[in-house]
């Protein structure tokens, strides 16, 4: 456009010029400056006739040309007062085809929210659930009005997609209920109710269910609304339970006690590579080795703790070693990310370097206590275990309890120490749960110590897909984190997708997926092995994606102009220039210029 | 004469048309409540007796608004309309006879005899009747209609829907083709009293120990006919005929479990075998209380009230009751069974009562008893109550002046002790036949007064003072003689009109919990006065005990125990601890391997991501089928111990394993599968973070430097 420009200007010069110049060596110089005016603006309304001319219009239209668009959802009640209160006839669009209650205002069908304004019509009253976000990117900043309607049923849903084994999933939302009797949602798997709530009636309620998931692999649970015994919706919930990889666990001690012994046959037991060296004497060590070779123990030193994830120590243990061994795990945890479990049950020597961090409450009663405790995390509580003379940690600015018991006194306490972190427990007995027969409140709390003391491995590539919900038929982003150089390729089933890496962080590289069936979807990954995700009919969480909307266009409304309608509504417009107006000035200077040439110049 | 013959007439019809007209009422009334009745029975469910008084109400409506009393007017009107013979002159009956001109009489006459004639009915009557008898016929049909119909039919059908999702419907057994009819004929056991049964499904509920005949007749003759039971143990079944088209055979049951029918090489689907087992006998115990105790002073017997009940019937039952007496090292026990007087065998349910006399049995006051209840069942399965148990509360103990006598100096009390006045009022109740009633009363007065006295001394210790004292002004004893040089002692005289009951020693002197025993013992204590005051000793003296018991209790807890003081060892000298040589000991090393044990579930777990997949209709791989395969035989053990559970799952689980099946299967199958995993393992796991290309690290190494 601009190039047109410059042609059209620059040619129009050389026009010019050449007039001038015709009329300025004309012999008989009478009327030149008339000539050259004449020449000048006959050359200027040339120009504008093949330029575009635009002004800025400010337009004071007392018209307001109005026009409504029904997405789905609207409401005819509030639809018919409204068209009720205006006088004129209001013409109506529809984006949905199938929208049968639109037939009844006669709307004509458009294909997309940016060409009803291209009808002459500034401001767009919108009824229904609204617009999605592809669809108010196309509006450009045009004004609309927005009739919302009450989205019920469940408006926002969560879960964690992938989790480990023996995880709880958490499937958490909120529900809107605005009709006269309470509703039961109910998470269901393989015909089987997990959990149940219930949402009272006329009320907006969050809402959790959870369960541990038995299943290994991929399996689809569904989320039922059911009013007494008729079943509303039904949605998908998908789950992928993944086993994660086993931990390498060294454990120093200073003494042999049980606390240790049954850890360590737990975890050995599982399969885990365990190390033990309990001090027997000075510079004595019994030595064992569980599903790992054997190693050079004497002597702590980086390349051993190398080989390890985990370091459990207890802190007499790390009082009597010696500094430079103390300095070499202490650099591990800080630089190479290394877990550290401090076990202690006095007050830590004030020179250690973790001490400041947990310092020591000893109960002043010497006496056995029911210490019922509960984990930060999960929240869930544990058998009640007997401790002589409790000890907790007194919680510091930048620490995490994980482990409190009911008047909130904090057991487990755990802190970042430069990339690595430590957890200092103060609990010497919890095998008792173990010798009890409560193995699972022994090992729901030695998992979560450990889950926590572990630092996440970095995979070699890791895809994500979003929207969260992703339609069928609808763009899904597919996105690849990865370390290894090289141009990557998607590959969803036997559809390849071309990436594009992000300008500003070049590991990241995303790409463009229609998913046409309903269902899991095979990624393959660059690496050879599959992903999965999946991929939700149309139908699937419809209520989700029509509160989406609402706010998606509730915030568009609030981001453009609003100038009330009721008010006269001002607005400046580009409008072109009419081009006749140039053609009849061409025209007069043009028929002068001649006229003078022909009865004055001979 | 005939003047009254001829109103005579026209009050019959009225008579006689009301009666119609009400009854056409009562008729659409009743109509009407048969509608609304079989509406609100069968829709809302209400009682029937609500019938009644729909149709009450219904009429006295239609009495109150739609009928119309008909008066002899009315009929004469209506005559003079319906019959011309008449001649309008109807109204004329009406009138009094002799207020009647000439002509009017002789009309009279002439109508009367026209009156007698005919006499029809009015259409509207007619009408009427014919109305509602047809609207009593439609609501008949209509209810009859409502009643063949279901009316929540719809209701009912979404309930089991509903209820499909989350249960396993039973679905109606497929028998081979080659089966035209099977008779199994179940005999239960003979101590449950119940006779033969036959049915002609496959399915089998029965009694444990039952005994199964099959009678099988088959369409066509067949070489041979097995039953396979739980995929292992095969039953061959023997024909009765020649042309070899009936067989049967015959097993005990005693475990649940599954079976299939094989004729030649066709297996039929699996049917359950499930049995009803026999319940060990129920035995609650109403009374007495698991821990009794006697209180001295009252009658020394305990009624037992125990209900028992069993499934197919009781054969034995005793009480087992234990004595133990004495006490420390010389406890003794004697053992012996008792029965119930009223019992007799065989029955399902009792409730007996046994009166068990403790001093009978030879118990004597600070035994105890220990008893429970022993029922046998038919099928000899025993069974046994909680023990309960019946102590005498010992008096002796309380008596004894054992450890309280002994380095206490005894001085001369001025009133007599609670031990003191127990033993009276037991004199007083032994003397009570030998002495006047007048005496009677005054040494149980006097007795009274040796309570309160002993109250008010204790009373002191709370800091309450003699009931002399209550309302009146202190009696403030002077305070010794006045001396010059107590001139100007404020605290002399502070005394003098101070009110110092609180005293701060007395106050402090006991903590709270003796202060509230102290105020138990005087609570007893004024109670046992009362009875005393009332000449009641009888019934004092409970309180007396209870008072006593208090006491004893309290002297107790003021003993302090005062342990031994710790032996002195000699300083240890921490330079020269663990100065030994250690270089010949050895450090023990040791290494192994653990064979990781699979996780019994992992299979069952993996499976049911592998239905996931068969959901998805994604191609299987060899090793899921090989894990679907494994599942189904763990599946397959579990439905030969609870086939009612599990059959459904396995059949389901088969089917898609044959690649046979429809989508519910998957469902059918996973729900079995997820019931038998029970646990849920917990294990510590590393989890992974998204690549970065060490972004993150190069700012946290640069985030320490420049904290550094």
């Amino acid at each position: 456009m601009i190039d047109w420009i410059y042609i059209v200007v620059g040619l129009s010069f050389l026009l010019l010029a050449f007039l001038l110049f015709k009329e300025i060596s004309r012999q008989n110089k009478s009327r030149l400056l008339w000539r050259i005016l004449a020449t000048v603006f006959a050359a200027v309304s040339f120009a504008c006739l093949a330029l575009p001319v635009r002004y800025y219009q400010a337009k004071t239209s007392d018209s307001v040309n109005e026009a409504i668009l029904l997405t789905e959802g609207f409401n005819v009640d509030s639809l018919t007062t409204f068209l009720r209160s205006k006088d004129k006839t209001i013409p109506v669009f529809t984006l949905d085809e199938k929208l049968l209650s639109a037939r009844k205002y006669s709307a004509a069908f458009v294909t997309d929210p940016g060409s009803v304004f291209n009808r002459d019509i500034n401001a767009v009253h919108v009824f229904g659930y609204g617009l999605s976000d592809e669809e108010l990117k196309e509006l450009n900043k045009q004004t609309l009005v927005f009739h919302p309607s009450i989205v019920s049923g469940i408006t926002s849903i969560s879960w964690q997609s992938k989790i480990k084994s023996g995880d709880k999933l958490y499937v958490q939302g909120s529900f809107n209920n605005p009709s006269s009797s309470s509703k039961k949602l109910m998470l269901t798997a393989f015909n089987t109710t997990l959990h149940s709530v219930n949402i009272p009636a006329n009320k907006i309620q969050k809402f959790q269910l959870t369960t541990i998931p038995k299943h290994a692999g991929r399996s689809v649970y569904s989320l039922s609304i059911v009013d007494g015994n008729d079943t509303l919706e039904k949605a998908p919930v998908p789950v992928q339970v993944e086993q994660g990889s086993p931990l390498k666990v060294l454990i120093l001690a200073s003494s042999p006690d049980f606390e240790n012994k049954f850890l360590k046959n737990w975890l050995a037991q599982k399969g885990y590579a365990v190390v033990v060296r309990t001090a027997i004497s000075k510079n004595k060590f019994d030595k064992e080795y569980l599903n790992i070779g054997s190693l050079n123990l004497d002597r702590i030193t980086s390349s051993l703790l190398d080989k390890f994830d985990i370091i459990i120590a207890d802190a007499a243990e790390l009082g009597s070693m010696g500094k430079q061994e103390l300095a070499t795990i202490q650099s591990n945890v800080s630089q190479k990310s290394k877990g550290l479990i401090i076990r202690a049950e006095s007050t830590a020597p004030r020179s250690a370097f973790y001490a400041a961090s947990f310092p020591l409450t000893s109960s002043n009663t010497n006496q056995q206590q029911q210490v019922s405790l509960y984990l930060f995390d999960n929240s869930s509580k544990l058998q009640p275990l007997t401790i002589e003379s409790p000890v907790s940690v007194r919680a510091q600015d930048g620490t995490q309890p994980l482990v409190a018991d009911k008047q909130n006194r904090v057991f487990v306490n755990s802190k970042l120490y430069g990339s690595g972190k430590i957890i200092f427990t103060t609990l010497s007995n919890t095998f008792s749960w173990a010798l009890s027969g409560n193995q699972n409140d022994y090992e729901n709390l030695w998992s979560e110590l450990l889950n926590k003391a572990a630092v996440k491995k970095v995979e070699d590539e890791a895809w994500s897909i979003s929207p969260a919900l992703p339609l069928i038929n609808e763009p899904a982003t597919i996105s690849l984190q990865t370390n290894s150089a090289g141009l990557p390729q998607a590959q969803i089933a036997r559809a390849g997708v071309h990436l594009k890496n992000n300008y500003h962080l070049p590991f990241i590289w995303t790409g463009t997926f229609w998913p046409l069936k309903e269902g899991w979807q095979t990624g393959i990954q660059l690496n050879g092995s599959t992903y999965y995700w999946y991929a939700y009919g149309n139908n699937d969480w419809k209520n989700v994606h029509a509160f989406n909307n609402v706010q998606d266009t509730k915030q568009y409304e609030q981001s453009t102009v609003t100038t009330a309608l009721n008010k006269k509504m001002v607005t400046s417009q580009k409008a072109e220039f009419p081009k006749i107006y140039f053609f009849l000035l061409f025209l007069i200077c043009c028929g002068y210029l001649w006229f003078e040439n022909k009865y004055y110049n001979s | 004469m005939d003047q009254f013959k001829g109103r005579h007439i026209l009050q019959q019809l009225q008579k006689k048309w009301t009666a119609r007209i009400l009854f056409a009422h009562l008729v659409i009334a009743l109509a009407f409540t048969l509608i609304l009745a079989s509406i609100a029975i069968k829709v809302f469910h209400l009682h029937w007796l609500l019938i009644p008084f729909i149709f009450a109400v219904l009429s006295l409506v239609l009495f109150q608004f739609v009928y119309k009393k008909i008066s002899e007017g009315d009929v004469a009107s209506f005559l003079n309309k319906a019959l011309p013979e008449l001649q309008e002159s109807t109204g004329l009956i009406l009138k009094p006879y002799e207020s009647l001109s000439f002509l009017e009489k002789l009309q009279v006459n002439k109508i009367e005899q026209a009156l007698k004639e005919n006499v029809a009915q009015p259409k509207t009557v007619d009408r009427n009747l014919k109305r509602s008898l047809i609207f009593l016929v439609i609501a008949l049909a209509a209810c009859v209609t409502l009643y063949i119909i279901p009316v929540n039919s719809a209701l009912q059908t979404s309930k089991n829907s509903s209820s499909a999702i989350n249960a396993i419907t039973p679905k109606p057994e497929i028998k081979l083709p080659q089966v035209d009819e099977v008779s199994i004929k179940i005999t239960p056991p003979f101590y449950t009293g119940k006779g033969s049964r036959a049915q002609d499904k496959f399915n089998i509920v029965a009694e444990e120990g039952a005994t199964l005949f099959w009678n099988i007749a088959t369409t066509i003759g067949v070489k041979d006919v097995e039953l396979i039971f739980n995929d292992k143990f095969v039953l061959k079944l023997h024909p009765t005929n020649k042309t070899h088209t009936k067989w049967s055979a015959t097993k005990l049951v005693r475990t649940p479990g599954f079976y299939q029918v094989k004729i030649a090489t066709t297996v039929s689907e699996l049917y359950k075998i499930e049995t009803i087992k026999d319940k060990p006998p129920s035995i609650v115990i109403h009374s007495p209380k698991p821990n009794t105790v006697i209180e001295p002073g009252h009658q020394q017997r305990t009624l037992l009230t125990v209900s028992i009940a069993d499934d197919y019937g009781i054969k034995n039952t005793y009480i087992s009751a234990t004595i133990a007496s004495g006490s420390g090292e010389a406890v003794k026990f004697k053992e012996q069974q008792l029965a119930f007087s009223n019992f007799i065998s065989g029955n399902n349910k009792y409730r007996l009562q046994k009166q068990i006399d403790l001093a009978a049995l030879g118990m004597k006051p600070g035994d105890e008893l220990y008893f429970y209840v022993n029922a046998t069942d038919t099928y000899n399965q025993q069974k046994r109550s909680d023990i309960y148990v019946v102590r005498i509360e010992d008096t002796t103990q309380l008596m004894s002046m054992e450890g309280l006598v002994s380095g206490v100096d005894i001085k001369p009390e001025f009133f007599r002790s609670e031990r003191q006045i127990i033993i009276e009022t037991e004199q007083l109740l032994r003397d009570r036949d030998t002495i006047t009633a007048d005496e009677f009363k005054k040494r149980s007065n006097d007795l009274g007064v040796d309570q309160k006295l002993l109250r008010l001394r204790y009373g002191k210790f709370l800091g309450e003072e003699t009931d002399a004292e209550i309302g009146n002004d202190h009696d403030h004893e002077e305070a010794g003689h006045n001396d010059a040089e107590d001139f100007g002692n404020a605290k002399k005289i502070m005394d003098e009109v101070a009110h110092k009951h609180d005293n701060a020693e007395d106050a402090t002197f006991f903590d709270a919990a003796t202060k509230k025993q102290l105020k138990a013992t005087l609570t007893e204590m004024w109670q046992a006065e009362l009875q005393l005051r009332t000449i009641k000793p009888k019934d004092a003296l409970p309180f007396e005990y209870k008072a006593l018991k208090l006491l004893k209790d309290l002297q107790q807890q003021t003993r302090v125990y005062v342990a031994k003081t710790g032996i002195k060892t000699t300083p240890l000298k921490p330079g020269k601890r663990l100065t030994g040589e250690l270089d010949k000991i050895i450090q023990p090393v040791s290494q192994q391997n653990f064979q990781q044990k699979l996780d019994a579930t992992i299979t069952l777990r993996r499976s049911l991501g592998v239905l996931e997949q068969v959901r998805n209709k994604e191609p299987l791989q060899k090793s899921s089928v090989e894990i679907l395969e494994q599942a189904s035989m763990q599946l397959s053990a579990k439905a030969a111990a609870e086939p009612g559970t599990y059959l459904s799952s396995l059949e389901a689980l088969r089917r898609i394993l044959k690649n046979n099946y429809k989508t519910k299967d998957i469902s059918l199958a996973g729900s079995g599968l997820q019931r038998m995993i029970k646990t849920s393992i917990k294990l510590p796991q590393q989890s992974g973070t998204n690549p970065d290309m060490k972004l993150s690290q190069r700012y946290f190494i640069n985030l320490t430097r420049r904290n550094d």
